[in-house]
C-alpha cells in the first residue's frame, strides 16, 4: 500500500440551508519521500485537502490511510496525537507565536515531544543561527517562513504540509524557501506536500496534483523534477 | 453615521462594553443608594430638628429656678431659654402590677413650652389644656398601648395612674438608650412621655416640682463655644452639666451612623470607578488599534482631528453617562429601604425617605468623566499619526528582552511559563486590571467578613472578657443606706459606680467614663485586659486609664492625669499606674479607695453580681436589671444589621471579580485564537492549553490577593476609624475570615477560568488559521 492514500474523499461544508461540496470523491496515492505539489485555481479545494490530510478537519465521507492507518476513523483525542507525532504543518501567515522568539517558537516542539529535534540544529539548517532570539514581529516575511518551517521540521514529522508557503512572499524569498523544501525531501527523505496556485511551481516536484471544482483533474508524475534554484517565477 | 458606527462598534465589543457599564452602574448604584438613605436620614433628621426647635444646649442641675432663667436670656447669643424637669420613672402597664421592669423617662414641661416639642402623631396635640401624658410612640406599640389607656407611674411605693392623651416623637430621642451600657433601644422597656407641668394631677405625684434642665437655643449668629463659656461662668459655682448638641447621646448616635454610612458607600464604589475607568482605557486602545486604517480613511476624508477624537471620546462619555444615570436611578430605589429596615429597628424619625445628594450628581459626572478621560487617553497616540501613516499596516512594536530573559535561568524555564511571563509583559494594562480586579475582589471580601470579626470580638471582650458579671442592678438616684445594706447582704457581688467626667492633660480635653469599684465580696466581677491581652488587676493605688485615651490625651504609665466629674468645678489629679484596653466607653477606672482618696464620696449606680437572679423580687432602690444575656443579645441584634451590609460587600465582590475576570479573560480569548489554534494544529491537547492559560491566571489571581490582603486590613482600619472617640476596636480579623476572603476569590477566578477553556474546544483550527485578520 502507498505511504498516503485518500480513498474516495469527498468534504461537504454544511452551511445551514445549503451545502457545499468543498472535495468530492477524490482518490490518490503518495510514495514515502516524494516532494508533491498539488496545484489549482482559488476556491478549488487545495487548502481543504491539506487540512484533511493534517488531521485538522474531518472527511464527510471516505478514508485517508496513512502508513496502512484510517485517520478518518479517529476520534479528536488520537487527532491531536496523529498531529502532534505524524504532521509538521506550515501556513501562509506563518502563525508563529508574537511573543515567543524564533528560538522559542521552534523549542515548542521539544516541550511537546521529547524526541525533537535539536533546536538550534535545525535554526542552523533553515539558515537563522543570528537570528534566533528575535520575535517574530522583527522577522521579514521569509525569515518568518523559514521559522514556521524549522517548527514543523523539528518534529521530525512524517509528513511536512505547506499551505502556500510563499504566498505573502517576494518571489526570490520564495524560491530559497522552495529550495529549502525540496533539500529536506532530497537529503532526509522528507515527505513534502506543497500547496500552491503556481503553476510554475510543477516543475520541481516529483509528483504534480491538479485539482479543479474539488476533483481531481489530472495527477502527473515528473520524473526529472528541477532544482527550486533554476526554476524562474 | 458616526453615532450608527459607535452603536455598531459597541455592539461587535459587546461583552467589554457591557462590563464597563456593569461596573460604572455598580458603583453609582452602591454609591448614589447609600448616599440616598443617609442623606434621606440626615435630611428628615435635620428637619425634624428644625420644626421641633431641638434646642442648642442643654444644663443639668439639680435645681433651676426663674432667676437662673433670666440670668441665662440676658447673655449675649441666647435666644430662648426654658426649663424643664426630667426623671426616670418605673412605669406599669397594668395597674394591678407593682413590679415592673420598665421605665419612662418623664419630661414636665412649662405650658408656654416653645423648645424641643414633641410631635404629636396620634390622639391630641400638645396643649396644656389637656390632662394626661403624651406617650413615646414606639414603647406605646411595643407595649400594645393606645390613646386613652391607662398607665401607673411608680413612686414611692405608690402607683399613679395617667391617662395616655396622645403619642409622640421627640427629637431628643432619635436614639434612645437608658445608659451607655445598652446599645440597642428595647422600646419594650425604655420610653418617654412628657406631660405640661400645670395640671392638678401632677400634685397626686407628691413631689415639688423644682426644675433640673435648661434648654438653651441660641442665636443663628452666636459662637457656640463662646455661649458655652459664658454659661460655664455664670454656673462656675454649681454641679451643672453642658451639652452641646455634638455630644447629646441621640444626636451624636446618629451623626456616628450616618458618618458610618458615608464611610461605607464611599469605600466600595472607588473600586469598581477605577475598573471601569480602566477598562475603559484598555478597550479604547484595543478598539482605535484595530481601527488604525479607518481612522486613516475618516481623516482621508476630510473628518477633523477633532472630530475623530470627539468620536471616540464620546464611548465613553455615553457610557459613563448612561452607567451612571441607572445606578443613580436605580440605587436609591434598591438599597435604603433594605437598610432603612434596619436603621427603623434602632432610629425613630417621623418619616422615612430617600434624598438624592448633589454627590451623587457629581459621582454620575466623575464616572463620565473619567470614561471619556481614559478613551481620549486610548486613541490620542493614534490620531497624532498622519492619514497615510494609519492607512499602512502598525509598524511591529518594538520588544524589549527583559532583564530575566538575558539571564541564564530563562533557557532553563519551560515554554508555558516563557509564554506567560511574555504575555503578560505584553498586556501590561489587562494584568494591572486583572489583578485590581482580584485584589478589590479579595479586599472587599476580607472588609466584609473583617467587619462581623470586628463587631464579633468586640462582644467576646465585653461580655466574656471584662464584664464577665451576670446581672448589674442598676440603683436609682438615691437609693438610701438601707437599701444598699440590704442589697449588700443578701447578695454577694460588687458594688460599682460610674460616672461621666471630663479628662484632660495640658490643652489637650477629652469626655469620658468614669468607673469606680468597690472591693468585690467573692471575686472581681469586671476584669481589666491589658493591650497584651492579658488580665490585669486594678491597681490599688493611682489610676488606671483606657487605651485609647491615653492616646488621645497623648498620656503614659506614670503620667498625671486631670479630671472631674462632669459639671464639677475643682480638677482632681491622678497618677496612671496602668493602662487597660475596652472596646466601648473610654475613660478612668479607679478602685474606691483611691477615689474616696481625692475627697470624693463613693456613691454606687449599680451592683454586679455572678448569681443568677430569677427569684430575686426588685427592691425600690432598683431601677433596673439587667443580665448579660440581655446585653448580648441587644449587642448581636446590632450584628443584624451588619449581616446585610456584609452581604452587599459580598455580592459586589463576587461580580466585581467576575466580571472583571471574564472581561479580561474573553478579551485575551478572542485575541489569542490564532495562537490557541496554532497550538492545537501542533498537537497541544485542549487539556494542556487550558493548564497553559490557567498558569497564567493562577499568577496574576495569587498577585491580586497578596495585595488584595493589606487593602483589606486597611479598609477595615479606615472604617474603625470613623468610630467615636469612646470607642476602640481592634481590627481583629480572624484567619477564618482571611481564609474565606482568599478561598473565595479563587473559586471565582478558578470558575471563570473554567467557563472560559470550555471554548478551547471549540476552536476552529481551519478557519481561526485561514487569513491574517
Ligand atoms: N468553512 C467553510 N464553509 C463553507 N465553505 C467553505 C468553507 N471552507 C472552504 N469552503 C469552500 O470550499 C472551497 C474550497 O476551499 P479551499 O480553502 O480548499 O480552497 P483553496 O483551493 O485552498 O483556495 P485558495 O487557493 O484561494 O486558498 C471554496 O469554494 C470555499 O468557498
Ligand atoms: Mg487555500
Amino acid at each position: 500500500m502507498a505511504f498516503i492514500k485518500f480513498e474516495n474523499v469527498s468534504k461537504e461544508y454544511d452551511m445551514g440551508a445549503l451545502k457545499f461540496m468543498a472535495v468530492s470523491d477524490i482518490s490518490f496515492e503518495i510514495e514515502k519521500g516524494e516532494f508533491v505539489v498539488i496545484l489549482g485555481p482559488s476556491g478549488a479545494g487545495k487548502s481543504t485537502i491539506l487540512n484533511l490530510l493534517g488531521g485538522m478537519d474531518r472527511v464527510s465521507s471516505g478514508s485517508i490511510y496513512i502508513d496502512g492507518e484510517d485517520i478518518s476513523l479517529y476520534d479528536d483525542n488520537r487527532l491531536t496525537l496523529y498531529r502532534k507525532y505524524a504532521i509538521g504543518f506550515v501556513f501562509q501567515f506563518y502563525n508563529l507565536i508574537p511573543t515567543l522568539t524564533a528560538y522559542e517558537n521552534v523549542a515548542i516542539c521539544k516541550a511537546l515531544k521529547k524526541d525533537a529535534l535539536d533546536t538550534v540544529q535545525v535554526l542552523t539548517m533553515v539558515g537563522l543561527t543570528e537570528h534566533k532570539d528575535k520575535f517574530p514581529a522583527q522577522l521579514s516575511g521569509g525569515e518568518q517562513q523559514r521559522v514556521s518551517i524549522a517548527r514543523a521540521v523539528c518534529k521530525a514529522p512524517k509528513l511536512l504540509l505547506c499551505d502556500e508557503p510563499t504566498g505573502a512572499l517576494d518571489s526570490e524569498t520564495g524560491t530559497r524557501i522552495l529550495a529549502l523544501l525540496q533539500q529536506l525531501s532530497r537529503e532526509k527523505g522528507q515527505t513534502v506536500i506543497v500547496v500552491t496556485h503556481n503553476s510554475q511551481m510543477a516543475a520541481i516536484a516529483d509528483r504534480i496534483i491538479r485539482i479543479r471544482n474539488g476533483k481531481i483533474s489530472r495527477i502527473e508524475k515528473n520524473d526529472s523534477p528541477l532544482p527550486a534554484q533554476e526554476v524562474t517565477w | 453615521m458616526l453615532l450608527r458606527k459607535m452603536l455598531r462598534d459597541m455592539r461587535s465589543n459587546i461583552s467589554s462594553f457591557i462590563s464597563i457599564f456593569i461596573m460604572a452602574i455598580l458603583a453609582s448604584f452602591v454609591y448614589s443608594g447609600i448616599n440616598a438613605e443617609w442623606y434621606g436620614m440626615k435630611t428628615i433628621a435635620d428637619k425634624f430638628y428644625d420644626e421641633s426647635r431641638l434646642p442648642d444646649i442643654w444644663l443639668t442641675a439639680s435645681n433651676f429656678d426663674d432667676d437662673d432663667l433670666e440670668m441665662v436670656k440676658a447673655l449675649d447669643g441666647i435666644a430662648d431659654a426654658e426649663l424643664r424637669l426630667s426623671f426616670d420613672s418605673p412605669v406599669s402597664i397594668d395597674s394591678s402590677d407593682s413590679q415592673t421592669d420598665k421605665i419612662l423617662r418623664i419630661n414636665l414641661i412649662n405650658d408656654s413650652s416653645n423648645l424641643s416639642i414633641p410631635k404629636a402623631v396620634d390622639g391630641k396635640k400638645l396643649t396644656p389644656e389637656e390632662n394626661g401624658l403624651w406617650l413615646d410612640k414606639a414603647f406605646a406599640d411595643a407595649n400594645n398601648l393606645k390613646t386613652g389607656d391607662k398607665i401607673s407611674l411608680q413612686a414611692a411605693g405608690k402607683s399613679f395612674p395617667m391617662t395616655i392623651t396622645g403619642l409622640i416623637l421627640h427629637p431628643e430621642y432619635v436614639y434612645k438608650a437608658l445608659d451607655s451600657s445598652t446599645f440597642m433601644p428595647s422600646h419594650d422597656s425604655f420610653g418617654f412621655a412628657f406631660l405640661y407641668s400645670s395640671p392638678p394631677e401632677l400634685t397626686k405625684l407628691g413631689t415639688t416640682i423644682s426644675f433640673n434642665q435648661m434648654l438653651i437655643a441660641t442665636d443663628e449668629k452666636a459662637n457656640l463655644d463662646n455661649v458655652k463659656k459664658k454659661l460655664e461662668d455664670t454656673f462656675h459655682d454649681r454641679y451643672c452639666i453642658i451639652i452641646d448638641r455634638d455630644s447629646h447621646p441621640s444626636v451624636s448616635t446618629f451623626n456616628n451612623e450616618i458618618e458610618q454610612n458615608k464611610a461605607v458607600g464611599g469605600v466600595f464604589p472607588l473600586v469598581f470607578f477605577l475598573i471601569s475607568a480602566l477598562s475603559m482605557f484598555t478597550t479604547m486602545t484595543r478598539m482605535t488599534n484595530n481601527q488604525r486604517t479607518l481612522i486613516g480613511t475618516l481623516k482621508a476624508l476630510g473628518f477633523s482631528r477633532r472630530r475623530i477624537l470627539f468620536h471616540y471620546v464620546s464611548y465613553g462619555i455615553w457610557l459613563g453617562l448612561a452607567g451612571g444615570l441607572v445606578g443613580l436611578l436605580t440605587g436609591p430605589l434598591v438599597i435604603p429601604p433594605i437598610l432603612f429596615t434596619m436603621q427603623k429597628t434602632i432610629y425613630i424619625l417621623p418619616e422615612w425617605s430617600i434624598a438624592i445628594s448633589p454627590s451623587s450628581l457629581l459621582i454620575v459626572f466623575l464616572l463620565l468623566m473619567s470614561c471619556a478621560t481614559s478613551s481620549y487617553l486610548a486613541c490620542r497616540g493614534q490620531l497624532r499619526e498622519m492619514p497615510a501613516q494609519t492607512l499602512r499596516p502598525k509598524a511591529p512594536k518594538h520588544i524589549k528582552h527583559n532583564c530575566l530573559e538575558k539571564s541564564k535561568l530563562w533557557l532553563g524555564l519551560n515554554f508555558s511559563i516563557q509564554w506567560n511571563i511574555r504575555d503578560i509583559m505584553r498586556n501590561r494594562i489587562r494584568s494591572l486590571m486583572a489583578v485590581i480586579g482580584v485584589a478589590g475582589c479579595t479586599a472587599l471580601l476580607i472588609f466584609g467578613f473583617g467587619l462581623r470579626d470586628v463587631v464579633n470580638y468586640v462582644s467576646f471582650e465585653m461580655y466574656e472578657e471584662i464584664n464577665i458579671y451576670e446581672s448589674k442592678l442598676n440603683l436609682v438616684e438615691t437609693p438610701g443606706t438601707e437599701a444598699v445594706e440590704s442589697m449588700s447582704n443578701s447578695l454577694n457581688g460588687q458594688w460599682i459606680m460610674e460616672a461621666a467626667i471630663e479628662l484632660r492633660n495640658g490643652d489637650l480635653r477629652e469626655n469620658g467614663t468614669l468607673t469606680v469599684l468597690d472591693k468585690g465580696d467573692k471575686q472581681e466581677e469586671i476584669r481589666f485586659k491589658a493591650e497584651n491581652n492579658t488580665t490585669i488587676s486594678l491597681p490599688d493605688e493611682g489610676t488606671a486609664i483606657s487605651t485609647k485615651m491615653a492616646k488621645l490625651l497623648n498620656l503614659k504609665t506614670g503620667d498625671t492625669v486631670q479630671w472631674r466629674l462632669y459639671g464639677m468645678k475643682e480638677w482632681k489629679s491622678s497618677r496612671i499606674s496602668a493602662i487597660y484596653r475596652i472596646p466601648i466607653g473610654q475613660g478612668l477606672s479607679m478602685c474606691r479607695m483611691e477615689y474616696e482618696k481625692q475627697g470624693e464620696r463613693f456613691a454606687p449606680t449599680a451592683f454586679l453580681t455572678s448569681e443568677r437572679l430569677d427569684n430575686v423580687t426588685k427592691t425600690e432602690a432598683v431601677k433596673s436589671i439587667q443580665d448579660k444575656k440581655e446585653l448580648m443579645d441587644d449587642f448581636n441584634s446590632m450584628l443584624e444589621s451588619l449581616k446585610m451590609i456584609i452581604l452587599i460587600l459580598v455580592l459586589g465582590s463576587l461580580s466585581l471579580g467576575s466580571i472583571v475576570l471574564y472581561n479580561l479573560g474573553a478579551l485575551s480569548f478572542i485575541e489569542k485564537t490564532r495562537e490557541l489554534a496554532t497550538l492545537r494544529v501542533l498537537g497541544f491537547f485542549p487539556k494542556q492549553i487550558r493548564t497553559l492559560l490557567q498558569l497564567q491566571n493562577i499568577w496574576l489571581t495569587i498577585l491580586g490577593i497578596i495585595i488584595g490582603i493589606p487593602v483589606g486590613y486597611v479598609l477595615v482600619s479606615f472604617m474603625l476609624s470613623t468610630m467615636p472617640d469612646s470607642m476602640d476596636m481592634a481590627a481583629s480579623i480572624t484567619p477564618l475570615s482571611l481564609f474565606l476572603g482568599i478561598v473565595i476569590t479563587f473559586l471565582i477566578s478558578f470558575s471563570v477560568n473554567l467557563i472560559l477553556s470550555r471554548a478551547i474546544k471549540s476552536i476552529n483550527m481551519v478557519t481561526a488559521l485561514k487569513s491574517v485578520e
